[in-house]
């Protein structure tokens, strides 16, 4: 078999599974309601968060432990604007996206001097900060720990359920990883990959590095924007506990989990890691624990992350069919 | 007389109180094969960073086409049309082939973000054009075999040959080669040579910094001598073997007639 041979099969094998998965999300509510619902919407928004970083992380190699930040801006930016000014819900994502988007903007002119493990906890920082703002900061107006509570929506006047609710995240989650392949196959997604490998190279290559991740980062921005938006209604309340480092980290271990630099696994991963996070919080005490053996355990045995180990096994299973 | 295409007029870096190059004068003819030769610290890799300005120098001017370009920056370079290779190989080495050289056609498209992810057809048009270069410059070196391999599980020999490709995408009048045969054996080497010969037959400038005296005799019309910092000969190879002063730095012959 010839290399070219291999990827057209890995190719349709790729597009098989994604249609599998596709239909199994397509109907997945006619079979179940009430908690798995639950946390079926609330993984997909994690899966959203996590592509947002992936774009920074996973194409461009940088590290991002504030993701969560660009969510409370989206989140509050929806809250806040329903609460004073009744804005519409799709206006207030829309500017709260936008909103998200600028911040990442503005926080690019500091964070992008930084590299490695100090823009770990430049962006680290970062996430405190807004998360600060918001929990700590102009309590008079954000309510501080207390939060906001946002009204259910409503559809033509009847309250939208959580099958609306699922299918506006299910579309939301597919146009973010059809906006991530086409970033990656293109020549600025590949112009990012080439940051990850090596800047040196990448530039004398001809790619504008802060250019680039400058892209990259306004893109985490409003794809981690459209997260915190679609949370704050989804629970009808915007409370800084939702954005605090430790989900800002939970993102970040999404996309590593997943398999960094894939626009699948990252959706993959944030699902996987938002829903377990949700599953075990009854643990209390050893929810933690848990979770670690867990984590460990996935990247022990998938080194590449879920979408990397699924595809790992299925080159081996191949090419034991073959024989 | 050929027309000069790349000139470097009396360049000078220091780092710190090192001298790494002091007063260097040198001019490459449009369509030659100049090596650049000398021993371990002399300067070359330092000239190489600085002709695409990845190090600023710290005085003297470099012109590539009769324009002064030592203030653009760094990325801008490879639009002008000069491209170059790495001594140490930096490749993704978890991309194809075939993404790794459409790295180096980078230059060569301008979309930007939005139309990418709107894919409007000026877009399409855009990648089409890349990918067909970088399947083009792929079977001009011989790996069209290769096209689909993930990069890291090909050995040096191949590797190098596709950072030449990846460097041949952004279809440079001037080609900067940077120690491209060390660590290479024998058939790898020879590979390398007709790679370049193939290259030079086209028309392609080719300037090449080397250890390799061999190769680089085989291959240059012109060749520069650098030994700490400061060009101690120039000419053509023949002369440069007869000249006493490389043969004391760097050739390191014994004088048999006494």
């Amino acid at each position: 078999m010839t290399p070219v041979e291999g990827s057209m099969k890995t190719g349709k094998a790729k597009i098989f599974a994604s249609s599998i998965l596709l239909i199994f999300l397509l109907i997945l509510p006619v079979f179940v309601k009430g908690n798995v619902m639950f946390l079926a919407i609330l993984g997909m928004i994690g899966g959203i968060a996590a592509l947002g970083t992936n774009i920074f992380f996973g194409y461009c190699g940088q590290v991002n432990f504030g993701a969560a930040g660009f969510m409370a801006i989206g989140g509050y930016c929806v809250a806040l604007l329903e609460r004073d000014f009744h804005t519409p819900y799709i206006l207030g994502l829309a500017l709260g996206i936008a909103a998200s988007g600028l911040v990442a903007l503005l926080s690019s002119f500091f964070l992008l001097r930084l590299r490695h493990f100090v823009l770990g906890l430049g962006t680290t920082a970062f996430g405190l900060a807004i998360y600060s703002m918001f929990a700590k900061g102009f309590t008079d107006y954000t309510r501080g720990e207390d939060g906001v509570s946002l009204n259910p929506l409503h559809l033509f006047g009847v309250q939208a359920g959580d099958k609306f609710f699922y299918y506006v995240v299910l579309i939301c989650i597919i146009v973010c990883i059809w906006i991530s392949d086409a970033v990656r196959n293109s020549r600025v997604g590949r112009g990012m990959v080439a940051i990850a490998e090596n800047e040196v190279a990448a530039t004398s290559m001809g790619v504008d590095i802060n250019r680039y991740l400058r892209i990259a980062l306004v893109l985490n921005g409003l794809l981690d924007g459209l997260a915190g938006g679609l949370l704050v209604k989804y629970l009808n309340f915007c409370s800084p506990e939702h954005f605090s480092l430790p989900y800002s980290i939970l993102i970040f271990i999404g996309v590593v989990v997943g398999g960094a630099g894939s626009a699948l696994g990252a959706a993959v991963g944030g699902i996987v890691m938002f829903t377990i996070n949700e599953v075990l919080t009854p643990l209390a005490l050893y929810h933690t624990l848990t979770y670690g053996v867990i984590l460990g355990a996935i990247l022990l045995f998938m080194p590449d992350g879920i979408v990397g180990g699924i595809r790992a096994l299925a080159h081996r299973w191949n090419g034991v069919s073959r024989v | 007389m050929k027309k000069t295409i790349l000139q470097f007029e009396s360049v000078s870096k220091n780092f710190g109180g090192l001298a790494a190059l002091s007063n260097v004068t040198l001019s490459v003819a449009e369509g030659d094969v100049v090596s650049l030769i000398g021993p371990n610290g002399a300067g070359k890799t330092t000239l190489l960073n600085i002709a695409t300005n990845l190090l600023p120098l710290s005085s003297g001017k470099v012109f590539f086409e009769n324009e002064r370009v030592d203030h653009l920056p760094p990325y801008s370079i490879p639009g002008r049309g000069l491209a170059r290779t790495f001594q140490i190989l930096k490749l993704p080495q978890k991309l194809s082939v075939l993404e790794n050289v459409a790295i180096g056609a980078h230059s060569r498209g301008q979309c930007g973000v939005l139309p990418i992810i709107l894919r409007f057809p000026k877009m399409r048009l855009e990648e089409s054009r890349i990918l067909g270069k970088a399947k083009e410059v792929i079977q001009f070196v011989g790996l069209e075999d290769h096209m689909n391999t993930i990069t890291g599980h090909l050995p040096l020999g191949i590797q190098r040959l596709v950072e030449m490709a990846r460097a041949l995408a952004c279809e440079p009048k001037l080609l900067f080669l940077d120690e491209v045969t060390t660590g290479l054996n024998f058939h790898e080497k020879q590979k390398v040579v007709s790679v370049l010969q193939k290259i030079r037959d086209q028309g392609t400038t080719i300037f090449i910094v080397a250890h390799d005296m061999s190769f680089v005799m085989e291959l240059s019309s012109k060749i520069y001598v650098l030994n700490f910092g400061k060009k101690i000969a120039e000419g053509s190879p023949e002369e440069i073997w007869k000249n006493q002063e490389v043969i004391d730095v760097y050739l390191g012959r014994i004088e048999t007639n006494s």
